[in-house]
């Protein structure tokens, strides 16, 4: 036997000789080590969605329908959404907008709304290719762009269901169906990957939604002041509908996921100074009652770097257990709070595996430190004596 | 009797140790041949366990000098110390000290492993030569007082060091068990040729060497070579 | 910034030279002779290679020779792992000859690399690249002749030699973009999984079938992704490095069996097991080194074109006038030329840039994040923030992470701005003290 392979043999013997105690460590580091992981996966997974989707968002003013309780937040961010659809009525707009010509030529129309693909639902959007051409010029297109018979199709989707420009698409809907030929894949790196945009008028008719439409973005040319002002004026002759800014869109999912991370925080540095001490405390009376051990192993003439290294070995391959526990739950954790509380999925960010570890590691040693100095310093004659 | 003829191995001048005021070792001065089996005696108290665990390297004496093997121990650091106990010393305690949680043979590996490669070939060979082939896989909770102090025999000797110590190793012991010990020694130490310094309170154990050392608190009294028992079974 | 350079060259050279010294011990003399002569040879070699072709040639020279070392550590790794695990056989004793050509080698090497990272063309090169080698070649001495005893005593591995010395090699050439092998590699090995897989594809070899559900085209995904080439590539660069490594590791130990006394044996094992672990050493820095070097390739300081601003000042009307064609500077170059505007304490930074057929003027910050500004590459602009490309073509219109726009005028004169719109636009839109949503790394 390899000196490595029995040095893990003693540690992992001593370890399960003592059931209680290791399990007792094991579970207060996998609780310090999930807390943090949670908090991280969570806090992580928010910023970059709500990071990622102000930047991706080409305009700064959208209105909604009000009934629709608005998707705050915005694309996969959703705070909050009222389960019926409410609609925006197009001629409406399109006078509002007429009055204010502030809000400049820079728009698109939205019809959100689901097709039958292939027996699959998918989600569509309806727009007006043109429109969303001007106000989206970071799109990446694999193909061309679409005429109104045309489809554009994320890439996410096209990768799926291994669609390629030039593919004839036959949708249904609950008033009509139609056949569309996709022309180009659209890859954003956001929401719209997984969309297959339809022009607004065929969508309309198959969705027996004439003249409706989900949501406009606009792309206003006025900025600050001027851009809440506008808004209030568009908001004024649009009754019935929601007019925002993107940017204060943001800011409530920014509070609010400040909000919770503080709260996360709190409760993690409480439970991790929890556990730091018990763990020291656990470590003291294991170390204590095993003094008798100790001054054998020297005794035996194991130099002090070697025991040391016995005791560290120990606490470390704790640390690693109640890292890789505290991960599980940690990821556990974190989709149960984004589900509950931000109704989105979290990352799965394995980057936070290491970090978990080291976490439940760094715990477990230092806790131990104390201990472990007594062990480095344990004299093997009085502890054989029996003190 | 027979004659000592081998180089000094311990070599004490003024050996002493002091625990504040009290004197745990008077001076003493003390030299032991190579292969010699040398019994310690004395009162409870009177600083056999002293002297032991100084020649062993486990503590470092108050005062005096102390050669071991020709080397002086008091030069040596910690370090260094620890590697003479691993190379050079078998201890023997009275409460037969095993690692609770390993079985005979892996405590017989440990030894080992302190001090080079664990080899359980070897181990086994150690367990079953001090007659406890059958018990190598039993944890020391499971193992009767003699059968754990014969593990400790065969760890204390798995190095083959040059000197063996033992406090008081057959202090628990029955008079068959003892009996039985103190056989398996005489037999090692005629195989092996370390040099076997014991402890004890039992005038039946002193005779199986060939010298003992009175001790009276912390002083020699009296010195004295004799017969040794093994050699005309009674 | 060439003090730098030059520190850090020294710096390898020392670290070269110890690792040298320490696999060549009982060769000092040859080891010493190789070095410098290598060292001289290298640096006249690598003058008279930029003196005589011009342009990329000789880059692509010395990288293509560097490439070829790369590969023959394959080769070495090879021979290392096939005659490690065979029977010890006795190692021949190295001769003078052969140490004094493989440390020239290593040495010419260095000195190449040397050459390249000296500032080519001013006046100064060889002035420095004298002092340099002056320095190195004392460093040499000192290291050989004084501070070889006092290093740890550690084995070299078999194939450590030139694992170690080739690694350091790559380390420096991963120091400057035109050198470096890693970005390279792994760009191939993303093109060859990408070509592959959209062959696989295309002959429809995994048909559309109900199995493959949605995830498991997720895991196909994968492929395409960018991470893909990086770690592909980071495998290839690690081989000789592990393949090295786990030869040493698994390089079998001298017999004992003589030895009677079974403790006596057990203490040679444990010896030749602390040896064979120091021989670890050299084969795992070498790793070490090789790590930095892709980290380096992955994370390079990429020189963005970023002009200091030029201060501006208003005429009386409060205007700014911006000339097209001013001595050498010429708007319509395609770069983006900073400009500051101060009035009071407030601070205006903007930039004009000719993109797409036509000018445009912007502020040198965005609305989402801190102004740190944009630096320009390669036909984008890069926001230094939140490190976000904005393509030219974008420069201009509003919106998400791009720079705001500001009206203005071109005219023959060039481009007129009105200051005061400048600092109300700055202030109106620029988030300098708030802590900003999107901000988020
Ligand atoms: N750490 C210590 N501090 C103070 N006094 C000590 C210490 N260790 C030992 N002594 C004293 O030194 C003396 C010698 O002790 P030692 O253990 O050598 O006796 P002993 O001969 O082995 O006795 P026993 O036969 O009972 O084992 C005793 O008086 C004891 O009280
Ligand atoms: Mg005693």
């Amino acid at each position: 036997m390899s000196r490595r392979r029995w040095f893990f043999h003693v540690v992992i013997r001593s370890l399960a000789h003592r059931k209680g105690g290791t399990l007792l460590l094991v579970t207060v580091l996998a609780m310090a080590s999930s807390l943090v992981t949670s908090l991280g996966i969570v806090s992580f997974s928010m910023e970059k969605k709500v990071a990622e989707e102000i930047r991706r968002y080409g305009a700064n003013l959208v209105i909604v329908a009000d009934s629709a309780g608005v998707e705050v937040g915005s694309g996969g961010m959703n705070f909050g959404r009222v389960a019926e659809s409410a609609y925006l009525d197009q001629g409406q707009v399109q006078r509002a907008l007429l009055q204010e010509p502030a809000a400049g030529r820079d728009l698109s129309f939205h019809l959100r709304g689901a097709l039958k693909l292939w027996g699959d639902t998918v989600a569509v959007d309806g727009v007006v290719f043109p429109q969303i051409r001007r106000l989206s010029p970071w799109w990446r297109i694999q193909g061309t762009w679409p005429d109104a018979n045309g489809a554009l199709i994320g890439s996410d989707l096209a990768l799926r269901r291994s669609i390629k420009p030039g593919d004839a698409l036959s949708l249904s809907g609950p008033a009509g169906g139609m056949v569309v030929r996709v022309t180009g894949i659209v890859s954003t790196g956001g929401e719209a990957d997984r969309l297959v945009f339809l022009d607004l008028l065929a969508l309309q008719k198959a969705l027996g939604l004439q003249g409706q439409l989900t949501a406009v973005k606009i792309l206003a040319a006025a900025t600050g002041e001027d851009l809440r002002r506008l808004a209030g004026n568009l908001q004024k002759l649009l009754g019935g509908a929601q007019v925002k800014e993107v940017r204060q869109v943001a800011a409530t999912s920014e509070s609010l996921l400040k909000k919770v991370q503080l709260l996360m925080l709190l409760v993690a540095a409480v439970v991790v100074t929890a556990c730091g001490a018990s763990v020291a405390a656990t470590m003291s009376s294991s170390v204590l009652e095993r003094g008798r051990e100790i001054g054998l192993i020297k005794a035996m003439g194991a130099s002090r770097r070697a025991v040391l290294l016995l005791f560290t070995a120990e606490s470390v391959l704790l640390g690693i257990i109640g890292g890789v526990a505290g991960y599980g739950a940690g990821y556990a954790i974190a989709l149960l709070v984004t589900k509950t509380v931000f109704a989105t999925a979290a990352e799965f960010l394995p980057a936070f595996f290491p970090a978990a570890v080291v976490v439940s590691c760094f715990l477990a040693l230092v806790g131990s430190t104390g201990p472990l100095i007594a062990v480095y310093r344990l004299d093997p004659v009085r502890s054989l004596r029996g003190e | 009797m027979p004659v000592e003829s081998g180089t000094c191995i311990i070599e004490t001048a003024g050996l002493t140790k002091r625990y504040g005021d009290i004197c745990a070792l008077a001076p003493l001065d003390l030299q032991v041949s190579e292969g010699e089996w040398l019994t310690v005696m004395g009162h409870s108290g009177s600083g056999k366990s002293t002297l032991l665990n100084l020649l062993g390297g486990l503590d470092r004496p108050t005062a005096g000098r102390l050669l071991v093997g020709g080397e002086d121990l008091l030069a040596f650091s910690e370090d260094h110390l620890a590697r003479f106990r691993r190379e050079a010393v078998g201890i023997i305690f009275q409460q037969h000290h095993l690692i609770p949680y390993l079985t005979a043979l892996e405590n017989v590996m440990m030894a080992q492993y302190f001090h080079s490669v664990p080899d359980q070939a070897e181990a086994r060979q150690a367990l079953e030569r001090v007659g406890l082939g059958k018990r190598l896989a039993n944890r020391p909770g499971e193992l009767s007082g003699g059968e754990q102090q014969r593990v400790c025999i065969a760890r204390a000797i798995i190095n083959s060091p040059k000197l063996l110590l033992g406090d008081e190793l057959t202090g628990n012991l029955d008079h068959k068990s003892t009996r039985l010990v103190m056989e398996l020694l005489k037999e090692l130490h005629e195989e092996e040729h370390f040099t076997l310094v014991l402890v004890t309170h039992n005038q039946e154990v002193a005779g199986w060497g060939g010298r003992t050392l009175f001790m009276d608190d912390g002083k020699l009294v009296k010195d004295l070579r004799h017969e040794r028992k093994g050699d005309d079974p009674s | 910034m060439i003090l730098a350079r030059g520190v850090t060259m020294l710096l390898v050279w020392a670290i070269l030279v110890m690792g040298l010294a320490r696999a060549y011990a009982g060769e000092k003399a040859a080891l010493t002779a190789g070095c410098a002569a290598g060292l001289v040879a290298g640096t006249i070699f690598g003058f008279f290679l930029f003196a005589a072709v011009p342009g990329e040639i000789p880059f692509f020279i010395i990288k293509s020779a560097l490439a070829a070392a790369f590969i023959s550590l394959f080769i070495v790794a090879a021979i290392v792992w096939y005659r490690g695990t065979a029977a010890e056989g006795d190692r021949p004793s190295v001769r003078h000859a052969v140490v004094a050509i493989t440390v020239f080698l290593f040495a010419a090497g260095y000195g190449l690399l040397l050459v390249c990272r000296l500032p080519y063309g001013t006046d100064n090169s060889q002035f420095m690249a004298l002092l340099l080698i002056l320095l190195a070649m004392l460093g040499l001495w000192m290291i050989v002749y004084r501070l070889e005893p006092l290093l740890p005593n550690i084995g070299m591995a078999k194939g450590g030699t030139s694992l170690f010395a080739v690694s350091l090699l790559l380390f420096i050439a991963s120091l400057s973009p035109r050198l470096d092998l890693f970005s390279p590699l792994s760009m191939k090995v993303m093109k060859l999984i990408h070509d592959f897989v959209h062959q696989f594809f295309e002959s429809m070899l995994i048909p559309d079938h109900p199995f493959f559900r949605t995830d498991i085209w997720n895991y196909i995904g994968l492929l395409f992704s960018n991470g893909v080439g990086f770690w592909g590539g980071l495998a290839i660069w690690f081989i000789p490095t592990t393949g090295v490594t786990l030869a040493t590791f698994r390089e079998p130990l001298p017999s004992v069996a003589h030895v009677r006394q079974a403790a006596v044996r057990r203490k040679l094992i444990a010896a030749q097991l602390r040896e064979r672990r120091r021989r670890l050493f050299f084969p795992l820095f070498a790793g070490l080194v090789m790590a930095a070097a892709a980290f380096n390739s992955s994370h390079p300081s990429v020189e963005y074109w970023d002009p200091k601003p030029l201060a501006v000042k208003a005429d009386s009307a409060g205007e700014i006038v911006l000339p097209v064609k001013d001595g050498d500077v010429d708007l319509k170059d395609g770069k983006l030329h900073k400009y500051l505007y101060q009035k009071g304490a407030q601070k205006v930074r903007f930039f004009a840039l000719y993109r797409s057929g036509e000018l445009t003027v912007v502020l040198d910050a965005c609305s989402i994040c801190q102004p740190d500004g944009y630096g320009q590459n390669e036909g984008t602009v890069i926001c230094y923030y939140c490190k976000t490309l904005i393509p030219l073509e974008t420069v201009g219109k509003p919106g998400g992470c791009n720079p705001i726009p500001v009206p203005f005028a071109v005219d023959g004169s060039g481009v007129h701005l009105s200051a005061e719109m400048l600092v109300n636009t700055w202030v109106a839109q620029v988030q300098s003290e708030k802590k900003l949503p999107g901000g988020g790394k």
